[in-house]
């Protein structure tokens, strides 16, 4: 990079030297064009104009919904979620993963979308559920513990991972909203009646 | 050989380069993903009007009403609007505006936040401070003098402002959601039982429990009354729970005057307090319908027990601790966390 002040030059001294530094400089600062980039050149000065495709965010528990859902890797207590796979007909892990940790290769689960499955106004949730045992705890070898499932109404207990907007015919889905944005740490709080709550703390 | 003075170079190569390097960088298109509750302004020719990325609090959309020209057409047809004057409340998914009406002066040319006068006739203000990067822009901290007595009256001296001074606005947003509210209702022994003090505690549910969305000038949290003050009846719960989102600042040009209208020569910056959605649960999950009756021994001498609950209580403090303790326990105050 050029520092602007070395090329200052005392007076009586000679500016060759620092000619030379410019040039140099210049011959390395060159700026090309690549894809996404205009320049425009103006009295003023260069304008260089970046037009980036972003990469999304891939955080966890990101939903797509169409006629089936499929929905990004995420945990609860660091256990991997788990959803009915239309094809399989098996409770199969977001993450593309057998019991033992190893890649499937079939990829992700796909949950069929119930279009009879949502309220007056014609909206449903992907909702995540967490099951607890008599221990308060998640229980990890249960593939069921941890699931994400499409819900009609909101659910007491879980967490509510993306909104989902039907059309009037309510045969297809014009709107999807995440809510979810993070893995979870699962926190239980007794209470005086009922069943415990459980309350969704991002990790 | 032609040679360049060291003074010629400095002058037009180097003094050249000062101006024009580092290049201006201008991003535009961006897919950047935009956050939950992500507020956007814009000018329409008449108003600053507000609009705010659909955000959830639990696992519904927060709602804001607005005036019926600033919703879409299918949010026309969906919630039967008649005129552009109507008001409607609808969710924020349905990405609504919202008229920019109220707003506060920050620094120079503002309104004190608090201003008092003490015993000898002295007027003490204070006001809210310009934020660093606002200072840094050109905003000054208002600096009125005010010499004031009894005596002599109030003078007030305007600090000076130089002319390229900028000024600054502000308008904050937040949401509300109703909760159950704690009742508590206190009721004595006769006279034959008059040292029991009985207080019941009752929940009362919101009739809507939506979240909406409010601008407003400056946003005050309610204040929570005292655990005591509620106990006693004194105030009630305030049924509600509130959550600041955002404040727009809006930077006017240099040499601008406090009497300009906040127009498209402001610039609008936004500072967020939330980035993600909010789950908003209460302290804890009582019955609605239960209620509690606690009797307490009030030690007080038969057939004169204080009326004033407070009094009441101020006359025992074991009183006090058992029916701070009870009430806490009952207590509904929800919270907020970011999902």
């Amino acid at each position: 990079m050029l520092n602007v002040n070395e090329l200052e030059v005392k007076p009586g001294d000679p500016v060759l030297p620092a000619w030379k530094r410019l040039l140099s400089w210049i011959r390395r600062a060159k700026v090309i064009t690549g894809p996404g980039i205009r320049l425009s050149f103006t009295p003023q000065g260069v304008v260089a104009t970046v037009n980036r495709e972003e990469t999304p965010w891939r955080h966890p528990w990101r939903v797509s919904v169409g006629t089936h859902a499929i929905v990004s890797p995420g945990t609860v207590e660091g256990i991997q979620a788990y959803m009915r796979d239309d094809i399989t007909k098996k409770m199969l892990r977001l993450d593309e993963r057998d019991e033992d940790g190893e890649l499937t290769g079939d990829g992700p689960p796909k949950l069929k979308i119930d279009f009879k499955k949502h309220d007056d106004e014609g909206k449903f949730w992907i909702w995540l559920n967490a099951d607890i045992d008599e221990d308060l705890k998640i229980d990890a070898a249960n593939p069921e513990a941890v699931t994400v499932t499409q819900e009609r109404r909101e659910r007491t207990f879980g967490q509510p991972l993306a909104l989902v907007y039907l059309d009037e015919s309510r045969t297809s889905v014009i709107n999807t909203f995440q809510i979810s944005h993070h893995n979870y740490k699962l926190i239980i709080q007794e209470q005086e009646t009922g069943l415990p709550r459980r309350l969704f703390i991002p990790e | 050989m032609f040679e360049i003075p060291a003074e010629l170079w400095n002058r037009d190569v180097v003094g050249t380069l000062r101006k024009r390097i580092p290049f201006r960088i201008r991003e535009i298109g961006s897919r950047k993903w935009k956050h939950p509750f992500k507020h956007s302004v814009r000018w329409d020719g008449e108003n600053w009007l507000l609009q705010v990325n659909p955000g959830f609090v639990n696992a519904n959309p927060v709602e804001v009403t607005t005036s019926g020209k600033y919703i879409s057409p299918a949010s026309i047809i969906k919630h039967t609007v008649q005129n552009d004057e109507e008001d409607v409340r609808l969710p924020i998914t349905e990405y609504p505006e919202v008229q920019v009406f109220d707003w506060r002066g920050i620094g120079s040319g503002a309104d004190p936040l608090v201003s008092g006068i003490d015993a000898s006739g002295s007027v003490e203000e204070s006001f809210e401070p310009v934020p660093e990067f606002f200072q840094n822009q050109g905003v000054l901290e208002e600096s009125r003098n005010i010499d004031s007595s009894f005596a002599t009256g109030v003078t007030i001296t305007e600090g000076e402002r130089p002319q390229d001074a900028r000024l600054l606005r502000a308008f904050d947003t937040y949401i509300e959601v109703p909760r159950l509210e704690t009742v508590v209702d206190w009721s004595f022994g006769t006279v034959l039982e008059a040292t029991l003090a009985t207080f019941t505690i009752s929940y009362k549910e919101p009739e809507d429990d939506t979240a909406i969305l409010y601008n407003t000038a400056k946003f005050t949290p309610e204040t929570v009354p005292s655990e005591i003050d509620l106990l006693a009846g004194i105030f009630s719960d305030s049924q509600k729970d509130q959550m600041k989102m955002a404040t727009v600042y809006f930077l006017s040009a240099p040499g601008a005057d406090p009497s300009d209208e906040l127009d498209d020569t402001w610039t609008p910056f936004v500072a967020h307090d939330v980035f993600f959605n909010l789950s908003h649960r209460l302290k804890t999950i009582p019955e609605p319908t239960k209620v509690e009756s606690n009797t307490l021994q009030t030690g007080l001498a038969g057939g004169i027990a204080d009326p004033i609950i407070g009094g009441l209580l101020a006359q025992n403090n074991d009183l006090l601790n058992n029916a701070q303790q009870i009430y806490n326990a009952r207590s509904t105050g929800g919270t907020f966390w970011s999902v």
